[in-house]
């Protein structure tokens, strides 16, 4: 086992087990924490693919981004000195049951598939190549994301806004 | 069979538990945030395979664009469009009913 | 990159980066941070200055200097698309450069001023420093759009100052009525601003004549095929030069305001009074004809000079006739705007482009002051603006009474100002146009002598109106005063530089032959150094040779209009020997009350074009989505739907389940059934969202394996 292999189970490991917080644990605040350190490992993962600018992107947005904001909107709209910031549902029957299911079914799959494997893969940086991609080939769908996201964003301020009428701009006209 | 971190069952396996533990958080939790972190676990399952095969995979790799990396930096920029739209969603309704369980938003009951 | 090209480079960066200052921290600054953008906007002066410098060191007509580079290139698409921008300095820019920086600057000092009130307090708070935000901004797009030696980034530039325009015409945002003229500005140059950006595509996309894409948006490339005759193919019957020429004169029709989109120009009065000489003289209205200069080549190579003429020749007339009849001293100054403007264009349309171009600068330099004078008038007058109410006020205000007055002499078309040997060229050529060379064009002549002899009316109506005579308002007249030197300072500098002298290198603009001209060497620079040799004849051989034999008739023909009209002028409001009111009743009512409504084009546009056409398509519209896609398709799928659901209920709820099960069965299974079959539909998305992976689970265990 080279160095690579050894750095590569840790993070499966890793991502398995604070995915599986992240599925468990009651508390929800620990559970965004744990979700935190499974983005980590999937970044991890990039880089173990070779997908360094991926591996950036994962720890700039997912990490640095939509945490903060999954941890803004817990703090915001669950008062974390009472008990019902806890998870107390326990109607976990149904979803292992499927769960358990479909991985049952994914793992079959993937195990009894025969997969043409690359022998020796290279792992070259992929940043530039990216930027190339989306200049050229993928120009559209990228300028298509991005006024999906300009979209999504303009939607997300109208839904939380509060209700416009309720607003009242003061003049700020003259200091006369 | 070379090294595990050539081994694409692997990638393959780790991102199907994901996948799965996404499902359940996805299912189970009595907190609309929950339900969003699930989905995120579920993203982040399929952005992974993206990469890993086509890395590894013979007929993906000889493709000469970075295609997985490509659909990987897609799923990242809807979940942050889905995490700005799902959040505004969770503020807006806390601030109607004081509340975030998915069960008490059921007006669309048929 | 040389010298010059850094330098022009920097041009418009100084007064971006204050902009941005200014936006940010400007109110925090002390004073508001006006002196950021006034400073910025003066090392641009400096800068151009160094240019326009380098060009007298030069002093060659073909002198240009070049600089571009490969902003992005996307080769290995299907089909390859390259963006090349850069920067030209050619004699025509360093002027214009000069021009611009030199009026903005003192635009910029007078606002110091003028935005204050007399208190010397800013007017409207923190907003005097986005004023100066939006100036520079302003300011820097225009420069931008000079140094441009592309249309694309000249687009962007120009899309720019169509929102600075939007944001300083709207500036007074509590009256309603500049709101709803930013708003017409913005819109109306906005349908000019399509045809210019379809002209742009087509242009850059549209296979010529050697079957190849021109996939370049630079002028040296869109010259050189001209020359090289790729244009010379047709586009639907007509010359491809034609169109798109006549699509990208679109784009001046709407900002240079010409007929029929100058219904937003007098509007824009709305907005603060250095606004209106930034937009009138400098910046905005002097992109459009900008635009065609540069354009020319194409222009007449499709062969629609004479289109161009007429437009330029019938706002000149029109806008005229409408000057005259304003009371409000800065809507006759818009008017008036308006008709040089077209004199402007109608001498593109003649093919006389360096008098055109002259007309640009001696105008601009000539109307910023004329507006600045206004607005120390309005200052000085607490913000009275209308002429009945002013009078007499030489003696309150006299170095704005006289700068005001050089200006007004220099748009007269007086010899020895600016106004007289730039209109004279273009009355001269319009002389050899419409007369000499072709007679059934005798409108462009008599629209251009006919506008002189009116521009001198109106103009010297509003001297005497405004500070001859008696005051009308005592209150406002006794409290008149002189402004401060930072508003006379620039109305002192614009009025020295409406003297010919400047252009021409002789005292009297050459009226007396070659003899007088006082600098040798320099002798009319201006025509020698615009006069762009690549340009070719504009209306051919004959119209050259009579351009020669027009001079004289023309020179004189100008001369006679502009003293009737000053004359006429004095008799009616200076002595008063002929009753204005008599006057007024010569002609009948419906001219008044075509003038009074402006020749019904906002009426036309609002009431017809708006309501009777728009309107009712975009109802249209609406009523199809409403009625076809709306009810026809979706409601439609519903009504298939719930069709289904109701025979579904009646053969499964009614024969199947009351009949077999509840009637055969009996009531406990039933009821099992109905009480899980209820839990599916709760609301709760995370039993719908359990269905979902229960399906999935199936699917996947009878598909995979």
């Amino acid at each position: 086992m080279k160095l690579i292999d050894i750095f590569t189970l840790l993070i499966g490991i890793s991502t398995v087990l604070t995915s599986s917080i992240v599925a468990f644990h009651p508390n929800i605040l620990y559970a965004a924490i744990s979700l935190t350190f499974t983005l980590i490992s999937v970044a991890g993962f990039y880089v173990v693919l070779g997908a360094d600018f991926l591996a950036a992107v994962q720890l700039i947005i997912y990490v640095g981004g939509i945490i903060v904001v999954i941890l803004f909107a817990i703090m915001m709209s669950e008062n974390i000195y009472r008990a019902r910031f806890l998870d107390q549902a326990r109607k976990y029957l149904a979803p292992i049951v499927f769960s358990t299911a479909i991985f049952w079914v994914l793992f079959k799959l993937i195990s009894k598939t025969q997969f043409s494997l690359v022998a020796d893969p290279v792992r070259v940086p992929i940043s530039e190549s990216v930027g190339v991609a989306l200049t050229t080939l993928y120009a559209l769908p990228f300028e298509y994301i991005a006024l999906f996201l300009l979209v999504g964003l303009v939607g997300a301020v109208i839904v939380a806004r509060p209700d416009y009428k309720e607003i009242h701009y003061k003049d700020e006209g003259s200091s006369k | 069979m070379s090294g595990l971190a050539n081994n694409l069952s692997f990638y393959l396996v780790v991102s199907a538990i994901m996948f799965v533990f996404g499902i359940v958080a996805a299912l189970s939790r009595k907190n609309t945030i929950g339900i969003f972190m699930g989905v995120e676990l579920i993203l982040n399952a399929a952005a992974l395979n993206f990469v890993a095969v086509k890395l590894l995979q013979t007929k993906a790799a000889a493709s000469p664009t970075q295609d997985g990396a490509i659909f990987s930096l897609f799923i990242i920029v809807m979940a942050a469009i889905e995490a700005a739209v799902a959040l505004a969603i969770v503020l807006r309704v806390f601030g109607v009913k004081r509340s975030i369980d998915p069960d008490g938003m059921a007006r669309l009951r048929g | 990159m040389t010298t010059n090209i850094s330098l022009a480079l920097l041009i418009p960066l100084f007064p971006l980066l204050a902009y941005f200052v200014q936006v940010f921290v400007g109110k925090r600054l002390p004073r508001m941070g006006d002196w950021v953008s006034l400073g910025a906007i003066f090392l641009s002066f400096v800068a151009a200055s160094r240019i326009f410098l380098s060009m007298f060191n030069h002093f060659d007509p073909a002198w240009v200097e070049t600089w571009h580079f490969t902003w992005f290139d996307l080769a290995s698409l299907k089909t390859p698309f390259k963006l090349e921008i850069g920067v030209r300095i050619d004699n025509m820019s360093s002027i214009m450069l000069f021009m611009v920086t030199l009026c903005s600057t003192l635009i910029h000092l007078f606002s110091t001023g003028y935005m204050r009130n007399h208190h010397g307090e800013p007017e409207d708070g923190y907003r005097y420093a986005s004023f100066f935000a939006y100036l520079s901004l302003f300011t820097s797009a225009m420069l931008g759009l000079i140094i441009s030696d592309n249309l694309f980034t000249l687009f962007m530039s120009w899309e720019l100052m169509g929102l600075c325009s939007y944001l300083l015409i709207g500036f007074y945002r509590h009256k309603i009525s500049a709101a709803n003229a930013s708003l017409k500005a913005f819109m109306t140059t906005r349908v000019g601003d399509m045809g210019l950006f379809t002209g742009m595509l087509m242009l850059f996309t549209l296979p010529l004549a050697n079957g190849q894409a021109l996939g370049s948006f630079r002028f040296d490339d869109i010259y050189a095929a001209i020359q090289s005759g790729q244009f010379n193919f047709t586009i639907g019957g007509f010359h491809a030069a034609a169109v798109i020429g006549l699509l990208i004169f679109c784009g001046t029709v709407g900002k240079s305001a010409q007929f029929p989109l100058q219904v937003w120009l007098p509007d824009a009065m709305e907005g603060p009074t250095p606004v209106s000489a930034l937009i009138h003289a400098a910046t905005m209205v002097a992109a459009g004809v900008y635009l065609i200069l540069r354009m020319f080549p194409l222009l007449e190579v499709g062969g629609v000079l004479t289109i161009v003429a007429y437009v330029g020749a019938f706002t000149a007339l029109f806008a005229a006739i409408l000057a005259i009849k304003q009371n409000d001293i800065k809507k006759i100054l818009a008017y008036s705007t308006l008709s040089q403007l077209g004199y402007m264009v109608m001498a593109v349309g003649l093919g006389a482009y360096q008098a055109s171009f002259m007309h640009l600068i001696t105008h601009a330099l000539f109307k910023a002051c004329l507006f600045m004078s206004s607005g120390a008038v309005i200052y000085a007058m607490h913000h009275e603006q209308d002429i009945r109410h002013m009078g007499g006020l030489r003696k309150k205000i006299p170095i704005t009474f006289a700068c005001m007055f050089i200006a007004t002499l220099a748009i007269s078309g007086v010899p020895m100002f600016s106004g007289f040997v730039s209109k004279d060229k273009i009355l001269v050529a319009a002389y050899a146009f419409g007369i000499l060379d072709h007679s059934q064009h005798f409108f462009i002549p008599l629209a251009g002598f006919l506008t002189a002899g009116l521009t001198a009316f109106y103009m010297f109506r509003l001297i005497f109106k405004t500070f001859f005579g008696e005051p009308h308002d005592h209150h406002h007249y006794e409290e008149a005063h002189e402004v401060s030197f930072n508003m006379f300072v620039p109305l002192v500098v614009l009025a020295g530089l409406s003297l010919s002298v400047l252009f021409t290198g002789s005292l009297t603009g050459g009226l007396l032959g070659e003899g007088d001209f006082i600098l040798k060497g320099a002798n009319n620079w201006f025509e020698t150094l615009v006069t762009n040799a690549s340009f070719s004849a504009g209306h051919g051989e004959a119209w050259h040779e009579h351009l020669h034999h027009a001079h004289m008739p023309g020179m004189i023909l100008s001369l006679v209009v502009a003293s009737i009209g000053i004359t006429f002028s004095y008799l009616v409001f200076g002595a008063k020997k002929i009753s204005a009111d008599k006057l007024a009743a010569l002609w009948p009512s419906f001219v008044h009350k075509a003038i009074d409504n402006l020749y019904f084009f906002d009426w036309f546009y609002i009431k017809i074009l708006i309501q009777k056409v728009f309107m009712p398509f975009s109802s249209f519209c609406a009523i199809f989505d409403d009625k076809v896609i709306d009810q026809g398709a979706v409601d439609g799928v519903k009504n298939v739907t719930q069709a289904t659901k109701d025979v579904a209920g009646i053969l499964i709820d009614d024969v199947l389940i009351d009949g077999l099960l509840v009637d055969g069965v009996g009531g406990a299974m039933p009821s099992a059934l109905g009480s899980t079959l209820r839990t599916l539909q709760n609301g709760r998305v995370q039993r719908y969202l359990l269905v979902a992976v229960a399906a999935l689970v199936v699917v996947l265990i009878w598909r995979g394996f």
